[in-house]
């Protein structure tokens, strides 16, 4: 019972908090409260709702696609054929996670030019990273005993895929699912700088206009988001698997 | 059944198999042993493909196994390994379903089948089904493993010493227990290990490997009686007399003894600490529903009833008699059934009977060397 609430207040108290910033009714006394100082404690160039709709779109895409990508790299080079990759990809992750995430976006506005999708290729090209150290990691990290047992009994390597090795690495690989949205969500805010939208234009916003009641309200409704959408991962994972099973 | 054809197996440059030969008759079980690294694991492998031979042929039914798809192959062939390889995410029916489902079995049929097998192997299906590997004893997972390899009703079962991770007193009953399924079943089995108890406890046929090469084909008893040269006699050990009378079950060599009743109430009769350093032949004495109570001596009137133990089950060993014997100090033990009633007896002479050609064994080989 007592699990039970804890493990509902958490999205209750973000749902609430996420009510509170996209309603500028609730914010604006809350804000005066806090920054007495500030003129104008509420963005008011666009609704707070809709830099998080729009922030979650961003996210949603290259968080998708680097998550669809990062699976099959990782799947790519623990195969027999893929193998002569597997190193130069555990290189490749490591040291692109060493680039800090608005130098990735510098390099990518003189390509891609500035707006959507050059952010959108910035954040998959950062959150591709996690998932394939993950994937990989997990699949290597399968008892050669269980895969020998499954071959053993007839898999074909597609069914051995399938039934043994990404049922077996599903946490870690989830794992990293998990951080890269997280990190993708906080990366995010960045895109604003090159005009991508998102809550990071309230962050900027107040950064420029040293508006410290805008880079609050901004980077409250990216954490609480952050924290969110982990917790709603949480429990899509945790309804794979059976209570017994979660005892391993 | 199975038939291995003069195989060569090399990894890089080293020689795992240098020209290994043997055959499996069909229903039959042959056990491979050898110290490690003789090869007796890779020839296991060579049989379901999950090593390819270098040179020579491994037949299945007279077919070259290499004409077969490897899975197709794989699932025709049971396969249980020293690790179970029990998967985690999979619980007990989901295991022994592996198999079945990649055949393409449909769901009740793989249910029913997998009842069944739980209680082939001595699981309570209904305690036992719907359990994870974790939650499993080491011998626990053993069974299922066998029963997971069993679950299409392959005719072959490959077995890669499936009892080595399980303590000593568990892999006796796993032993037996697999034992008496096979004598059910009839499969034809191909066993590995490097415990030769093990091996002659189970095998209808030993092949003794060493460095890649075939050392010596017999049957355990065999095998123990006349090892074929030093390598073997060493490997078989020097109580290798002891190891083959575990071959011989008591029931084959019990003698009549008519036993005679007690008249009195059995708490009555004498206590005496020991029959022991008496040679003689005892007149055993039994209670009204014919089980063993007591002994007599030959020439005294007194009921005795010794403080241990002095019979043996006829479904035991020689080597367990013998044990008692030599502990006991007599020359005669009671044979009984699983209710203590009386079957007649075992002598030291009649064990002597089956170690005299062991031991003049010995002395060939003895002389040989």
């Amino acid at each position: 019972m007592n699990r039970r609430l804890r493990q509902l207040a958490l999205p209750a108290l973000g749902l609430l908090t996420l009510v509170v910033v996209s309603a500028p009714g609730l914010l604006a006394p809350l804000m005066q409260a806090l920054f007495p100082e500030v003129a104008e404690p509420v963005y008011s160039r666009a609704s707070v709702g809709r830099l998080i709709s729009e922030h979650l779109y961003l996210v949603g895409v290259s968080s998708l696609s680097a998550t669809i990508a990062g699976l099959l790299i990782g799947i790519g080079v623990t195969r027999t054929s893929g193998r002569a990759f597997l190193q130069l990809a555990q290189d490749a992750t490591s040291l692109a996670q060493t680039f800090p995430p608005v130098a990735v976006l510098a390099l990518a506005v003189p390509v891609l030019g500035f707006g959507f999708t050059p952010t959108v290729v910035a954040l998959f090209v950062y959150s591709v990273l996690p998932v394939v150290k993950n994937t990989i990691a997990g699949l290597e990290a399968i008892p050669a005993n269980l895969k020998e047992a499954s071959v053993g009994m007839g898999m074909r390597p597609v069914e051995l895929l399938v039934r043994t090795e990404l049922p077996l690495a599903a946490r870690v690989i989830m794992a990293g699912v998990r951080t890269s949205v997280v990190l993708n969500i906080g990366t995010a805010t960045i895109g604003a700088t090159i005009g991508a939208g998102g809550l990071g234009r309230v962050i900027i916003a107040g950064l420029v206009r040293d508006n410290t009641a805008w880079v609050l309200t901004g980077a409250v409704a990216a954490a609480t988001l952050a924290l969110m959408v982990d917790w709603a991962l949480a429990r899509i994972e945790s309804s794979f698997y059976s209570a017994n099973e979660t005892e391993v | 059944m199975i038939e291995m054809q003069n195989v060569v197996k090399r990894f890089d440059e080293v020689e795992a198999l240098s020209g290994v030969s043997f055959s499996v008759p069909e229903g039959s079980l042959t056990v491979l042993i050898g110290p490690s690294g003789c090869g007796k694991s890779t020839t296991l492998r060579l049989i379901n493909r999950l090593v390819e031979p270098t040179d020579g042929d491994v037949l299945l039914r007279g077919k070259p196994v290499k004409s077969f798809q490897p899975e197709e192959l794989r699932r025709g062939i049971g396969y249980v390994i020293q690790s179970v390889g029990l998967l985690p995410h999979l619980d007990v029916r989901e295991n022994i379903g592996i198999v079945p489902r990649l055949l393409k079995w449909d769901q009740s049929r793989i249910h029913e089948r997998a009842d069944e097998l739980l209680e082939l192997v001595g699981l309570e299906p209904d305690q036992y089904r719907a359990k994870f590997p974790s939650q499993l004893s080491g011998g626990e997972a053993q069974r299922i493993g066998v029963a997971r390899a069993l679950a299409a009703d392959p005719p072959v079962l490959l077995m890669d010493e499936p009892f080595g991770a399980v303590d000593p007193l568990n892999r006796e009953t796993l032993q037996d227990e697999f034992a008496s399924i096979q004598k059910k079943l009839r499969k034809t089995v191909v066993f590995v290990t490097h415990d030769l108890d093990e091996a002659v406890r189970l095998a209808d046929e030993i092949v003794l490997m060493r460095d890649g090469r075939v050392v010596q084909i017999a049957s355990p008893e065999d095998i123990l009686e006349h090892p074929a040269n030093d390598f073997a006699q060493d490997f078989v050990g020097s109580d290798r007399v002891l190891k083959r009378l575990a071959r011989f079950g008591v029931d084959d060599f019990t003698e009549g003894g008519s036993p005679e009743p007690v008249a009195d109430s059995v708490s009555r009769l004498p206590y005496v600490a020991t029959p022991r350093d008496h040679p003689a032949r005892p007149i055993w004495r039994v209670d009204a529903d014919g089980r063993v109570v007591g002994l007599s001596l030959e020439g005294e009137d007194s009921v005795y009833r010794p403080p241990e133990p002095f019979w043996v089950r006829g479904s035991g060993s020689l080597r367990e008699a013998l044990s008692l014997l030599l502990y006991l100090h007599v020359t005669h033990l009671a044979v009984v059934d699983a209710e203590r009633r009386f079957v007649g007896e075992v002598s030291l002479a009649a064990i002597q009977s089956v170690t005299r050609r062991g031991s003049k064994a010995v002395e060939e080989s003895e002389e040989r060397g």
